[in-house]
């Protein structure tokens, strides 16, 4: 048996990631050569805009906020062999609950009613997730199909709430009413967004990781992750092990959409969080599905958009750019993560 | 002249070292049907397997009707006239027999349309053809096991099969549906049809072969005619010379019955035969029970069952007198039965985690302190643990870099920390060199002397012969024998009760 | 349990469907008169036309045991495609929509090769394309809508109706529709979906190329998204990059509710056609009833996770 190195499974793995991230720079570079009528000028706002000021990079840093969030939570999931899709339904269903209980407590005290209405989004994600857990548990559905047609449906009933009844006509936006200043979170760099949500979600990070490497509970969570029949022969209680991870993956994503209204949105705008789920899929297995990896992870993305927005704004290339990008960077790290699988099976 | 005729097949799988097929000769007549038997590992579901275009053999020549054939796939094998029936149906459940009998092959109406009643009045034809009496409109997921085979039988016949390769067929049915299919088989023979038909089951043989070849440890070491051998020397040729294990086993008062299987029926749906039909078994403290079998009579069945990983149809299991039918795993732990499994890799260890984290699979608790564990204290019982059991390397590194050997003193190590008085062995030293195997049977005896009760399930004669204080065999889901091994038991004799030739239960 | 003769013709494995789709069609007749007119009718089938097309192609696809969440994206570059050619490139329109129709199938081509390639789960697999799709349309219409000129060719494929009453797209869709039906329930490529769905082992035991099948699969949804798409720009005029978000979602909606299990190997393109008319019904309903767009979205929501359930017991019943 060859030695094992810690190192040398590592060194693989980054190597791939490498490989693949390096892939979606080139593709990158050749779109912008390919739209951009003055593609230096507009590569160097891609890559270093986001660094030149306050405002850009503190955005950048904002919004890579969320992507921690939904990046723990996939993480939690993958970690226990459980596939949430339904992240962006849980994100943004926990957005519209934190709206509501905000706009129904105008004149609370705004730690208390910052705090309920977190807890309700978290409530709300994780009862989401964990219906598809529960159907995988009682009658064997697949969690991947369930959680994301349950979200996609959900994204739907939200989309009416903001729509409808909570649409507010003073703001010209598709957007309910603003919520009472009291639940602001504390600005932290201005004149940029960010906000004390990001401490939350360095914290959740911290606690995430706390839990799957030192609790039992993470310990069970990753053994039934990674054998289940070894764990049920262990004597772990599997089947809770199907619901639990997907509970708390939603719980993830459901904070990730309080904390974006408390923090950044300060009202629910129709379709605001698109994207959060899925590219929390794609910070994750960059991450390598490490909990404190997915800071950097997030950041990474963060950095694309941030970088494609500056680009927009100073040259003259559109948005999609971004949108592109990720895309790719997702399928080439999904290609990548389900290829390193495929071939140790092969081995083995 | 031999209608197939297999030369110097050769056949190694790399992955597990085993020489599967060693230079196997293998010949059949036309016309006749040919049992092909041996036990677990004897290597004669690779040689079909080879025949039947499923694995390619790393040498040798196959030979069919006179001229040489290379079959690279089932297709090819088909195309040459050769059709297998598989232990583990490979039916769709939707389709109805019709449907089934032709998948792969179907009737055509214009190129790309399927001609339904085309395909009904063929199989229809088949069925008239060779007197059976089914409705190919039936949906296959509605029929017995029986039947179910009968379709499989169908498939080969459609494609116009002159030999046709049975493998274990007679382990799923009834009494009467193996009437039934002898009667089937003879008639396919009557009309020219050759038959292989691989077995363990020696009275069978006897019942419907003309001639047998009997293959052992990958090798062919007879090949007789039916008629002119007895079932006492096929067992005798199926199970070989005793090999004498380093083992010193010395006679011990045995205890108090700690656990006792009454009665204990498996039942499964979609199968017409229980797999275990009342099994009546006691373990008692300091005995080592050994359990002898051909796969497919219920050993597997057996250890899920102790194990508490599968629930039974009927009877009780009873652990120092008190019922526990129904308790899971976890309890069962707590009450202090543990099991090292025969799957060592996928159900007695988690590959990818670390040795440490094996070793505390079932006692993590014990090292907690409010949820989190403490990892100094788990890595210190671990490693105290490799010392003790002689078990290289660093406990953080992940188990599938250890030697199998190791990989089971881990096991064997987790399983013993805790405090128990029942242990279950199934296949403790399968795939391990001698150095490993020696260790294991010392630590299994040194534990039958602490007075715990042993219940080891294992294909290994030998070893079950130098261990166990009794002996019990299982044929067909049921002991068929349960004796004192006092000395005056042969691998011969034991062979015989394992085969079907004997049915005698001993007070 | 026995199909009796009558099911085993029409595809349609129970009745429950064509219950439910009567059912829920008295319901807003009794809600709303004009529920029951003609135009209403039409005018409810010509809007089912493109969703029909796709669900029954996805209804192939799943009984082969495979997704594409991509034919929105895709439905989206065809369009875009057909867009730019014909109305900034001044080509002509036959071959602006030809165009459009072959990107499609190209795109559903990567489809089938990423799965064959790499393995990964279908599912997770379009749902990457479905982005990088989506940005190909961003991309090449700019963000921007695009029109186009009326010409024949929008009525032969949308604004043309049969007789003054029946709109043609639903002509298409019900060609389509026959097509679809033949291949799954009368050739040996639909017993072989069937056979790959429900036991690919088996299959591949049988001989049947089932990577082949599935590639197919793609095939056929990408076709039925780049026509659909060809059949909304003759109706509309105009194309957006955007269009199409969510159309896989309700084709494999209306599959589910027409009795497709999402585990494979069950569907018939009849219980599809049902299920595209149920939803098309709920949002009719709904509309004359006077709720806004964004309450019938909400209400095709709550099918969809209704499907979803109903779906979990048929798949059951399967193990």
């Amino acid at each position: 048996m060859k030695r094992w190195s810690r190192w040398g499974d590592l060194a693989a793995g980054a190597a791939g990631l490498a490989i693949a991230l390096g892939l979606s720079f080139l593709i990158a570079v050749a779109l912008i050569f390919l739209l951009s009528r003055s593609p230096l000028t507009t590569i160097r706002y891609f890559f270093v805009g986001p660094f030149t000021n306050k405002y850009y990079l503190g955005n950048m840093l904002n919004s890579a906020v969320p992507l921690i969030l939904t990046g723990l939570g996939i993480a939690v999931a993958f970690k226990s062999s459980v596939f949430n899709l339904g992240g962006e339904g849980q994100v943004y269903s926990g957005a519209l609950v934190t709206t509501v209980i905000c706009l129904a407590l105008p004149a609370a005290n705004g730690y208390l009613g910052g705090a309920a209405a977190l807890a309700g989004a978290v409530l709300t994600g994780a009862v989401l997730a964990g219906l598809s857990g529960f159907f995988k548990m009682k009658w064997g559905t697949d969690e991947l199909i369930s959680s994301f047609l349950i979200s996609a449906a959900m994204g739907f009933v939200v989309n009416y709430f903001i729509t409808g009844p909570l649409d507010d006509p003073a703001n010209n936006l598709l957007a309910s009413y603003a919520i009472g200043k009291q639940y602001f979170l504390s600005w932290l760099f201005p004149p940029s967004k960010l906000n004390s949500s990001a401490a939350i979600a360095v914290l959740a990070a911290a606690a995430v990781f706390f839990l799957m490497s030192y609790t039992h509970v993470g310990y069970e969570m990753r053994m039934c992750g990674l054998n289940r029949e070894f764990s049920r022969y262990g004597g772990i209680n599997v089947s809770a092990y199907v619901v639990l991870p997907m509970v708390l993956s939603g719980a993830l994503h459901g904070l990730a959409g309080g904390l974006a209204i408390l923090g950044t949105q300060h009202m629910a705008v129709k379709e605001f969080s698109f994207g959060m789920g899925w590219n929390g899929i794609a910070v994750s297995l960059i991450a390598k599905n490490h909990p404190l990896a997915v800071i950097p992870a997030a950041i990474f993305f963060a950095w694309l958009e941030a970088g494609a927005k500056a680009a927009m704004l100073h040259s003259d290339v559109t948005f999609e750019l971004a949108a592109i990008v990720q895309a790719v960077i997702f399928y080439l790290v999904t290609a990548q993560a389900i290829y390193i699988r495929y071939r140790r099976r092969v081995k083995a | 002249m031999a209608y197939l005729r297999m030369r110097g097949i050769t056949k190694l799988y790399p992955e597990n070292n085993v020489l599967a097929n060693d230079s196997v000769d293998f010949e059949v007549q036309r016309n006749e049907i040919h049992a092909l038997v041996g036990e677990n590992g004897a290597g004669k579901s690779t040689l079909m397997k080879i025949l039947y275009g499923l694995e390619r053999p790393d040498r040798g020549s196959i030979e069919l009707a006179g001229r040489a054939v290379r079959i690279a796939s089932p297709l090819e094998a088909n195309r040459l006239g050769i059709g297998m029936v598989h232990q583990h149906f490979r039916l769709i459940p939707e389709f109805t027999i019709a449907e089934n009998v032709v998948l792969g092959a179907e009737p055509r109406r214009q190129g790309i349309f399927l001609d339904r009643e085309g395909a009904l009045a063929a199989v229809r034809r088949v069925i008239g053809e060779y007197g059976f009496s089914i409705d190919p409109a039936l949906r296959v997921g509605a029929l017995t096991v029986g039947q179910m085979q009968l379709v499989e039988i169908l498939k080969i016949l459609y494609r116009r099969a002159e030999l046709l390769i049975l493998d274990e067929p007679t382990s799923v049915l009834t009494e009467q549906q193996i009437r039934r299919l002898f009667d089937t088989l003879r008639a396919l023979s009557a009309i020219g049809k050759t038959v292989i038909i691989i077995t363990h089951k020696l009275g069978e043989v006897k019942e419907i072969s003309q001639r047998v070849t009997v293959m052992r440890a990958g090798r062919v070491v007879a090949v007789r005619d039916t008629a002119s051998v007895d079932e006492r020397e096929l067992s005798r040729l199926m199970v070989g010379k005793p090999v004498s294990l380093q083992v010193r086993r010395e006679p011990q008062e045995r205890g108090r019955p700690v656990l006792e299987l009454q009665g204990v029926r498996l039942l499964v749906r979609g199968q017409d035969r229980p797999l275990l039909d009342g099994v009546d078994l006691t373990v008692h403290a300091g005995e080592i029970v050994g359990v002898a079998g051909v796969s497919g009579n219920g050993l597997g069945e057996l250890e899920d069952v102790a194990s508490g990983l599968r629930r039974i149809s009927g009877g009780r299991i009873l652990h120092d007198g008190q019922d526990i039918t129904r308790l899971d795993s976890p309890r069962l732990r707590q009450r202090g039965l543990a099991y090292v499994p025969a799957d060592r890799l996928h159900r007695g260890s988690s590959l990818k985690s670390s040795v440490m984290e094996n070793m505390i699979i079932a006692s993590h608790h014990r090292f907690l302190r409010g949820g989190v564990i403490r990892r100094r204290q788990a890595e210190g019982f671990a490693s105290e643990l490799a010392a003790r059991y002689s078990i290289e390397g660093d406990p953080r590194v992940p188990i599938g870099t250890l030697s199998g050997g190791n990989i089971q003193k881990v096991i064997l190590a987790r399983e013993l920390a805790s405090r128990t008085d029942f242990i279950l062995f199934s296949e403790p030293t399968w795939g391990l060199d001698v150095a490993s195997s020696e260790f294991i049977y010392d630590r299994i005896l040194e534990i039958r002397r602490q007075g715990l009760a042993i219940l080891l399930i294992s294909s290994n004669l030998d070893e079950i012969l130098s261990l166990a204080d009794t002996l019990v065999v299982m044929y067909r889901g049921r002991v068929a024998a349960c004796l004192p091994n006092s000395g005056g038991l042969t691998k011969e004799l034991v062979g015989e009760y394992m085969l079907g030739l004997r049915q005698e239960v001993a007070r | 349990m026995k199909n009796t003769t009558l099911q085993r013709i029409l595809g349609v494995r129970d009745f429950g469907v064509l219950v439910a789709a009567v059912a829920v069609g008295a319901f807003f007749s009794i809600a709303t008169p004009v529920f029951l007119t003609s135009y209403n009718i039409f005018n409810l089938l010509r809007q089912t036309a493109e969703l029909g097309i796709v669900a029954m192609a996805m209804t192939v696809l799943i009984v082969s045991g495979e997704f594409d969440l991509s034919v929105g994206a895709i439905y989206a570059v065809t369009g875009v495609v057909s867009g730019v050619l014909a109305s900034k490139l001044g080509w002509n329109i036959w071959i602006s929509a030809l165009a459009g129709v072959v990107g499609a199938l190209f795109l559903g081509f990567l489809n089938g090769l990423l799965i064959a390639t790499t393995r990964i789960n279908s599912f997770i697999a379009t749902l990457s394309t479905m982005m990088v799709f989506r940005g190909i349309a961003m991309v090449l219409s700019q963000g921007q809508p695009i029109s186009f000129k009326l010409e024949f060719f929008m009525d032969l494929f949308g604004r043309a109706e049969l007789g003054g009453v029946v709109p043609v797209p639903v002509l298409w869709m019900l060609g389509w529709g026959l097509v679809m039906y033949f291949v799954m329930h009368r050739t040996t490529f639909g017993i072989k979906v069937f056979a790959t769905g429900d036991n690919r082992e088996a299959a591949d035991l049988a001989g049947i190329k089932t990577m082949r099948i599935k590639q197919a699969g793609f095939l056929i949804t990408s076709l039925a998204a780049g026509v659909s798409a060809v059949i909304s720009l003759s109706f509309l005029k105009t194309v957006t990059p955007t269009q199409g978000t969510g159309l896989e979602l309700e084709a494999i909606a209306a599959s589910v509710i027409g009795g497709t299990a999402m585990s494979g190997g069950v569907g018939s393109i009849l219980g599809t056609f049902i299920g595209t008319f149920i939803m098309a019904e709920v949002r009719t309903g709904l509309v004359l009833l006077g709720t806004d767009a964004y309450v019938q979205d909400a209400f095709v929501g709550l099918v969809i996770a209704l499907a979803v359930i109903i779906n979990v017991r048929l798949s059951t019943k399967k193990k």
